[in-house]
């Protein structure tokens, strides 16, 4: 698949990028400007491909209009005030499900699903405005799960969010999984991806630099490097007392007790 | 301040070295001589200067490009309308069986064709060769209240910025499953819900620039000195003088039956 942005500038260089997700939870991870949020708006039809095409759970995202493809793929956008418009928490939230047309019943259990999982409850009659901006973070990614879309596709949840906030965001991750839900988790937080992200694909200039197991995604430092990474934090820890890579706490301390 | 979303061209030419204001008095003073000249000669003259300085100012193919896409129609329009409907017209020029076509129409469509033209060729000149915003920047530094010259400013680019915040708002409205492609009632019902949030966004946007611009000193009362002098000479003050002198003393010629 190929596109470039008006002007001409090419994001994925010849010949284009090719690359598979599969289900589950994946990070989608590299420098600033590497691609991934063109990827992700590619994959609802915001952006077209120049060539080629996107595939998501089986539709081809050029065929249908954006709309359309929200009832699968439900999109948290980067910031969240290009996403907020409705005038309480509750509306936006449920904008998605009632502009898809689902029964008043998906659209109440949907709603009262995702504002949980986001933390919002009791904050439905709140102008989203007045919330804080990881609140609002929250509101954006509450909508985004609201119409319960087989498809996932969260751009940096983890921006500005405190340490309760990003343990949420890793349970709300595992419900998605548990659920059967594909998840795509768009950041810069290696420790999230270490904990929470099973698989990883690694972005650079454009290119895919790695796709697996993200136990296996830190092992060569020159593409981390280029891709502008930081391994997590237990990684370095584990290398420094000499044990075998780590990329999450609980693989660290199995690897300490041996 | 939003490159991107204006119509200035980089360049190095002699207007685009211009003062904004020596810029703003040609434009000006162009566009009324233009309708206030009398005759096709006149109104063509006018028009070959200002080819010739969007020529020296390197923009004469951005130029022709969106003139023609303004021009082209409304000249064929007022070609159409006054030579064959004029309540002037009396020398057929030609006839196609019912069909006549009048000579004085023709002349009365193009002098206004022209007129026009003039108004899309000095506008473009002057937005190709000013950045948006040096107008407000010369006009503070002319007097112009700091307060006026944001104001001016923000003229200037609320079209552009709320295009952009309206493409924003729509984007998230498709991406929840908002219908907004396909055929035209749909495509208008789909600007209803785009309305209120497009006000409320700007009005939230007016309050946080406000608070920027507070926090950066704005309403100080204190004397301002400019970041940079646009550069001047005693040329460039007589030649305004003289464009914006031009206009009463055209007006004063065609009172004095000037044909």
């Amino acid at each position: 698949m190929r596109f470039a942005y008006p002007g001409g500038v090419e994001v994925y260089p010849e010949p284009g990028l090719t690359l598979t997700l599969g289900s589950g939870v994946t990070a989608l991870v590299g420098e600033n400007g590497a691609g991934k949020t063109t990827l992700t708006k590619l994959l609802i039809g915001l952006l077209r491909p120049s060539a080629g095409s996107v595939t998501v759970a089986g539709l081809e995202v050029a065929k249908i209009t954006v709309a359309a493809m929200a009832r699968t793929v439900g999109y948290s956008f980067q910031n969240p005030d290009d996403q907020l418009f409705e005038r309480t928490v509750q509306a936006e939230v449920s904008f998605g499900p009632r502009v898809l047309r689902r029964s008043a019943e998906g659209i109440e259990r949907g709603v009262a699903w995702a504002l949980r999982a986001c933390g919002l409850e009791g904050k439905e009659d709140v102008h989203p405005h007045d919330l804080g901006l990881s609140e609002r973070k929250w509101v954006a990614i509450a909508s985004a799960l609201a119409g319960e879309p087989a498809v996932v596709v969260l751009d940096e949840p983890t921006l500005g969010q405190d340490y309760p906030s990003r343990e949420r965001l890793r349970s709300l991750v595992r419900e998605l999984d548990d659920r059967g839900r594909s998840v795509l988790v768009v950041t810069h937080d290696m420790d999230f991806v270490g904990e929470a992200c099973p698989t990883a694909v690694v972005l650079s200039h454009g290119r895919v630099r790695y796709s697996g197991p993200t136990s296996k995604a830190f092992a060569d430092h020159s593409v981390i490097q280029e891709a502008g990474l930081e391994p997590p934090h237990v990684d370095s820890l584990a290398r420094m007392l000499g044990l075998s890579e780590c990329v999450s706490e609980a693989d660290f301390l199995s690897a300490w007790r041996r | 301040m939003a490159g991107g979303l204006s119509l200035y061209a980089e360049g190095k030419s002699l207007l685009h070295r211009a003062h904004p204001l020596t810029k703003g008095a040609l434009t000006l003073s162009a566009i009324a001589i233009a309708f206030i000249a009398p005759s096709i000669g006149w109104v063509l003259g006018i028009g070959v200067i200002l080819l010739v300085l969007v020529t020296a100012a390197g923009v004469l193919r951005r130029l022709l490009a969106v003139a023609a896409a303004i021009l082209l129609p409304i000249t064929l329009l007022l070609l159409a309308v006054q030579g064959f409907a004029n309540a002037n017209n009396r020398t057929v020029a030609f006839a196609l069986g019912p069909i006549v076509y009048y000579r004085e129409g023709l002349a009365i469509a193009a002098l206004a064709a022209l007129r026009i033209a003039c108004l899309v060729c000095a506008t473009f000149l002057f937005s190709f060769t000013t950045r948006p915003a040096d107008i407000s920047e010369a006009l503070m530094q002319r007097g112009l209240s700091t307060r006026m010259g944001y104001v001016v400013q923000s003229a200037l680019q609320i079209i552009p910025q709320t295009l952009d915040m309206a493409g924003r708002i729509q984007d998230a409205q498709r991406a929840r499953g908002l219908e907004t492609e396909g055929s035209l009632p749909r495509r208008a019902r789909a600007y209803l819900p785009l309305m209120l949030p497009l006000v409320l966004s700007s009005l939230v946007a007016t309050q946080e620039r406000a608070m920027a611009l507070e926090v950066r000193g704005f309403g100080l009362p204190v004397k301002r000195v400019a970041r940079f002098e646009f550069a001047d000479s005693p040329l460039q003050r007589v030649l305004r003088w003289v464009l914006i002198g031009a206009v009463p003393a055209a007006i004063a010629a065609r009172l004095a039956g000037w044909r």
